[in-house]
C-alpha cells in the first residue's frame, strides 16, 4: 500500500519543483534564496473560480 | 483576486519577496485570462500544474469538488531565504475575504495591500467555449 503524502507544515522545506522565470528556469529553492521570503499561492483552474 | 496581486506586485517586490502562482491551467491559458478580463499579462511568476502534482505534493485536492468546479484549494505559503515553510493557509481566502488578502502584506512586512475583486465575471468560461 502506498501511504498518501503527507501535507507540508510550517517549518519543514517546500516541496520541490520547477520554474521558469525572466531570468531563467530555476528550482523553487533556488529562486526562494534569491528572495527575502517567497509567497507561492495556488487556486483552482480560472474555468470555476475567474475571481 | 489576479486584479489585486497584479496591482499590488511592486508593494511585494518593494518588500524584498515575491509571487509564484500555482494553477491547473496551461500557462496560454493563464494569459488569456489576463488579456480577456484585465488587459494586461499578469506580472508575477507562475506555475502551470496541469497534471496536479504539485497540488499532490502541498495536499492541496479537495475530496470533495467545489460548488463552482474544481478539487485544487486555494491556497498561501510563505518560505523564506531556506525554502522553509513559515506561513500556510488552506485554504485561503484572500479572494473574498479583505483581512485574509491584507494579511499577506504584514506577514512579508510590506506597506498594505489594496484588496479589489477582480471581477465576479464569468467571462472566462468563453476561453473554453471554442
Amino acid at each position: 500500500m502506498i501511504a498518501k503524502p503527507k501535507a507540508p507544515g510550517v517549518g519543514v522545506k517546500a516541496p520541490e519543483f520547477h520554474l521558469d522565470t525572466p531570468d531563467g528556469r530555476f528550482s523553487l529553492h533556488q529562486l526562494a534564496a534569491q528572495h527575502e521570503k517567497l509567497i507561492l499561492t495556488t487556486q483552482d483552474s480560472y474555468r470555476y473560480h475567474p475571481n | 483576486m489576479a486584479a489585486s496581486l497584479k496591482q499590488d506586485y511592486a508593494k511585494i517586490l518593494k518588500a524584498g519577496a515575491n509571487l509564484v502562482m500555482i494553477s491547473p491551467d496551461s500557462l496560454e491559458d493563464h494569459r488569456k485570462y489576463a488579456l480577456t478580463l484585465l488587459r494586461e499579462e499578469l506580472p508575477y511568476l507562475y506555475v502551470s500544474d496541469g497534471d496536479l502534482d504539485i497540488a499532490r505534493r502541498y495536499g492541496l485536492i479537495r475530496k470533495q469538488e467545489h460548488p463552482h468546479g474544481g478539487f485544487y484549494y486555494r491556497s498561501l505559503w510563505i518560505l523564506n531565504r531556506d525554502a522553509m515553510i513559515t506561513y500556510k493557509s488552506v485554504p485561503w481566502e484572500g479572494n473574498a475575504q479583505v483581512e485574509e488578502y491584507q494579511k499577506l502584506f504584514t506577514l512579508i512586512d510590506s506597506e498594505p495591500g489594496e484588496w479589489r475583486a477582480t471581477c465576479g465575471l464569468r467571462e472566462p468560461e468563453k476561453l473554453h467555449a471554442s
